[in-house]
């Protein structure tokens, strides 16, 4: 037995010896990013170079990659490389922009819109996209059958609803007019027609693939986009390849992957190792990287177009009271807790629209912070001794209301903590059974639209969870939604917004700032404010690494 | 031994039946609508008539007992349905993903195994020596060492630090990318197994027959590995029959950690998302597996104790 030792001991040193040798000086290194460029590879950052593989890293894997199907962030950050529009939207430079259509008109009365296609654009096999595609896909979408997300984005076109409840064949308001032309007829004018169009769901597909693949499609999708799926490893990584056929140029990246990594930590492991190319950050990194002066350079951070806030159960005692909810609205310092707990990962809110939307209204000041506004409108409410209420949090934002308690405990009042998963809490808000709720809202472009959580028709599932009812919002919504003159709609939208402040159906906390941060090798990537991670990546580029 | 085999074939199915239940009942008890769960969190919402045709188009409309028969009757053919989520086949996206698990759990296993049956044979032949002191720290230390943290570390050091291995993830299957999940998976196993292995051996080696081995000369080694350690080993095949099992069905953390694409992540994932039909399946599976486990554990049995014999 003791011969037996002989061979533990080699090892055991071993190891002690690569432990000791390896870890350097002690000495604090600069952080310095793994394979940056030579020195004699630095580049014009205005000459985008062709070639390269861009890696991404992703807290999820996609649910599926059909366009009508998908409604998560990580399946949409991928179909929209994938899938092309006959125009798409610009939420940087806040326009539409051309793709398969070569040309549109919007007739004067807004109710007809004639569209004409690129000639030679393809599909990912080969096939030329013609003007019948574009009404298949569009059908589809409002087809109860293929279950899409929703079956109503035409659902002002001429004969949509007899087409979607299995009446007619076809919808009569899509015309196509040879191979090249549509013709699409609204019942009335719809604002937001053109950002429907533009929008991920409205991607145009083959009809053979669709055909052919069934309910796989959405697992083996087939686009038009700048680029294509090359594979897809469940729950490790996504790989597209350029789409060389693409009608505007071929992208300038080979490649691009998404690596899926559920956790922020092994995400930083990745990209400290230079594995991975960019990653959004969460509050702790967001501090990190922000107080390392090289690694800040690669930070690119833009108020996103998502409001967090308390929402109120508004049938529900004591949110039934405005001035309870005012009261609530002027007792905390948003901005100390935007500071302190989300270390300046936020921008503190004053009104529902973000400032990165259209209609943000920069003259509306909101609740200012005062301890004794708040007391004075409890006083009148009755609730001057205070009150308790559950309010329902996930585990992120459980130290939000924590926070928040401080300032309102000295008050009497106590928000009671109800921690669950997030899709508990959004099924109990959706249904009415709480009393206030916590969670981000918004990823609309249009203000109309994302004020659409205020209008009584969309009581709870729809998206109106406070249960909110003002006959002056309902008015001022419905009637914008008919104009397009976007002047008249930014100010109807902040009419209307200025009266939810005022009636206070939220605690309007904060818009989250979004930050991604690259390595010094990738160029192109820009602050969208629908979601930061869905960058058009056919314009992005990186430098050559080194070997 | 053939007739116990099908006996516990046939037992399975009143198992299957019964899990299957459970199953579907705790599902459908825990709130959260699988329509409303096909949204995006910040999206604001489904009006009522898209909810009800989505419903009709998934049979969720239907009486529970008429949804529950239905899986059962399709499931018998082999059809598990389709995910609510990705509207991927139940079967593919486990067969997608259970390669990795068994490729992670299996190397998991055998290291733990070999290192700690090793371990705890040569700890016991040598009790109360330093290597048996040592080898019984480390065990505890195994068993004590959450592997999110264990895991955590070794990135740290190995793959940031030392740049000596990947952080995480698959790698097309690269012998590197599977080095520190497997090592750290198998920490809490070679901790268990080799004290299970040592408890066991201390037993046998004061046996008589074992005295009498000794006496007749034979060597040290041969004792310990011909004749003692055969007998020993029937708590350590439970154990790892036990062990077998649980790698087999996905370890969660390990998988999270490491980025590693197994069916633990994707059970997780899916009762988060109320993915009825994905979460069924992938109980079935666990169900099968287990039980085939429980029947090579006990066919094992009979291998190593030729005193056990099944009718």
């Amino acid at each position: 037995m003791r011969g037996f030792y002989r061979y533990l001991v080699a090892p055991v040193l071993l190891a002690f010896l690569v432990a000791g040798c390896s870890g350097g000086s002690g000495a604090k290194e600069p952080s310095k990013p793994a394979g940056e460029p030579t020195k004699q590879e630095s580049v014009d950052p205005n000459k985008p170079i062709q070639g390269g593989t861009y890696t991404k890293s992703m807290g999820s894997d996609p649910q599926n990659l059909d366009p009508i199907l998908k409604s998560d962030v990580a399946s949409q950050m991928v179909t929209m490389q994938m899938f092309d529009n006959l125009i798409k939207y610009d939420p940087v430079a806040k326009q539409f922009v051309k793709s398969l259509a070569a040309d549109y008109k919007i007739s004067d009365d807004n109710k007809t819109y004639t569209f004409t296609l690129r000639k030679g654009a393809t599909f990912h096999n080969g096939r030329e996209i013609k003007a019948a595609d574009v009404k298949y896909s569009f059908e589809r979408a409002s087809t109860a059958k293929f279950k899409p997300v929703t079956l109503n984005l035409f659902d002002k076109v001429v004969g949509h609803a007899e087409f979607r409840d299995g009446k007619a064949p076809e919808i009569t308001g899509i015309s196509v007019k040879g191979d090249y032309e549509l013709v699409i007829t609204l019942r009335e004018p719809k604002a937001t027609f053109l950002l429907d169009i533009s929008g991920p769901t409205s991607g145009i597909v083959p009809k053979e693939e669709v055909e052919k693949l069934g309910e796989d499609f959405g697992q083996k999708p087939v686009g038009s986009g700048p680029f294509k799926l090359e594979s897809w490893t469940k729950d490790d990584k996504i790989v597209l390849a350029a789409n060389d056929k693409f009608h505007s140029g071929r992208p300038y990246l080979d490649k691009v992957i998404f690596r899926i990594m559920k956790e922020e930590t092994t995400r930083d492991a990745e990209f400290q190792n230079g594995t991975v190319d960019s990653m959004v950050l969460g509050e702790t990194l967001y501090k990190k990287y922000s107080a390392d002066s090289e690694r800040k350079k690669g930070l690119v951070e833009v108020p996103e177009l998502f409001t967090r806030a308390i929402h109120f159960n508004t049938t529900k005692a004591p949110f039934d009271n405005v001035k309870v909810r005012q009261a609530i609205n002027h007792a905390i310092d948003k901005k100390a807790i935007v500071e302190k707990v989300l270390a300046n990962k936020a921008f503190p809110a004053t009104g529902v629209l973000p400032s990165s939307s259209p209609a943000f209204d920069p003259n509306l000041k909101g609740y200012e912070f005062s301890t004794d506004k708040a007391k004075q409108l409890l006083k009148e409410a009755g609730f001057e001794k205070g009150f308790e209420f559950e309010v329902l949090v996930t585990s992120t934002t459980a130290k939000w209301m924590e926070a928040m308690n401080t300032y309102l405990n000295p008050l009497g009042i106590n928000g009671k903590i109800v921690q669950m998963e997030s899709a508990t809490l959004l099924e109990r808000s959706r249904t009415g059974e709480f009393h206030a709720v916590i969670f981000s809202t918004g990823g609309d472009s249009d203000p109309i639209s994302f004020l659409g959580r205020f209008h009584s028709r969309n009581f709870g599932r729809a998206g109106n969870v406070t249960l909110y009812k003002n006959a002056k919002v309902d008015q001022l919504l419905d009637e914008a939604s008919k104009i397009t003159d976007q002047a008249k709609r930014i100010q109807m939208a902040r009419e209307a917004e200025k009266i939810i402040v005022e009636e206070a159906p939220w605690f309007i906390f904060n818009y989250n700032k979004a930050v991604l941060i690259a390595q010094p090798w990738v160029h192109g990537l820009r602050p969208v404010p629908t979601d930061i991670d869905f960058q058009d990546l056919s314009k992005v580029w990186v430098e050559p690494k080194k070997k | 031994m053939v007739v116990y085999i099908a006996r516990r074939f046939l037992q399975l199915i009143p198992v299957m039946l019964g899990i299957t239940l459970i199953t579907f009942v705790l599902m459908n008890v825990v709130s959260g609508d699988p329509v409303m769960q096909m949204l995006d969190e910040r999206q604001a919402g489904m009006d009522e008539a898209t909810v009800t045709t989505l419903r009709k188009q998934w049979g969720l409309d239907e009486p529970l007992p008429v949804q529950y028969l239905r899986f059962v009757g399709n499931a018998v053919t082999g059809d598990l349905g389709r995910s609510y989520v990705s509207r991927e086949k139940v079967t593919a996206a486990m067969m997608a993903r259970f390669p990795a698990t068994a490729k992670l759990g299996l190397t998991a296993l055998l290291f733990g195994a070999l290192v700690g049956v090793a371990a705890g044979t040569i700890a016991a032949a040598k009790r109360n020596s330093l290597f048996d002191v040592a080898t019984m720290v480390a065990a505890l230390a195994g068993i004590s060492v959450p592997i999110f943290w264990l895991g955590l570390l070794m990135m740290y050091l190995f793959a940031v630090k030392w740049k000596l291995l990947p952080p995480s993830g698959y790698g097309d299957g690269q012998l590197k990318y599977l080095i520190m999940p497997a090592f750290a998976l198998s920490a809490g196993i070679t901790a268990v197994i080799a004290r299970i292995t040592r408890s066991s051996m201390l037993g046998v080696i004061r046996s008589e027959y074992v005295q009498t081995a000794r006496s007749k000369g034979l060597s040290e080694a041969k004792v310990i590995f011909k004749h003692a350690l055969r007998n020993a080993l029937i708590p350590v095949v439970t154990i790892f029959g036990v062990q077998l099992g649980g790698v087999l069905s996905g370890a969660v953390i390990t998988e999270t950690v490491f980025n590693w694409p197994g069916i633990g992540r994707l059970l997780v994932d899916s009762i988060g998302k109320r993915d009825l039909p994905v979460v069924q399946g992938v109980v079935i599976f666990f169900a099968l597996i287990f039980a085939m486990v429980n029947l090579a554990v006990d066919v094992a049995y009979a291998w190593v104790d030729p005193r056990i014999r099944y009718q």
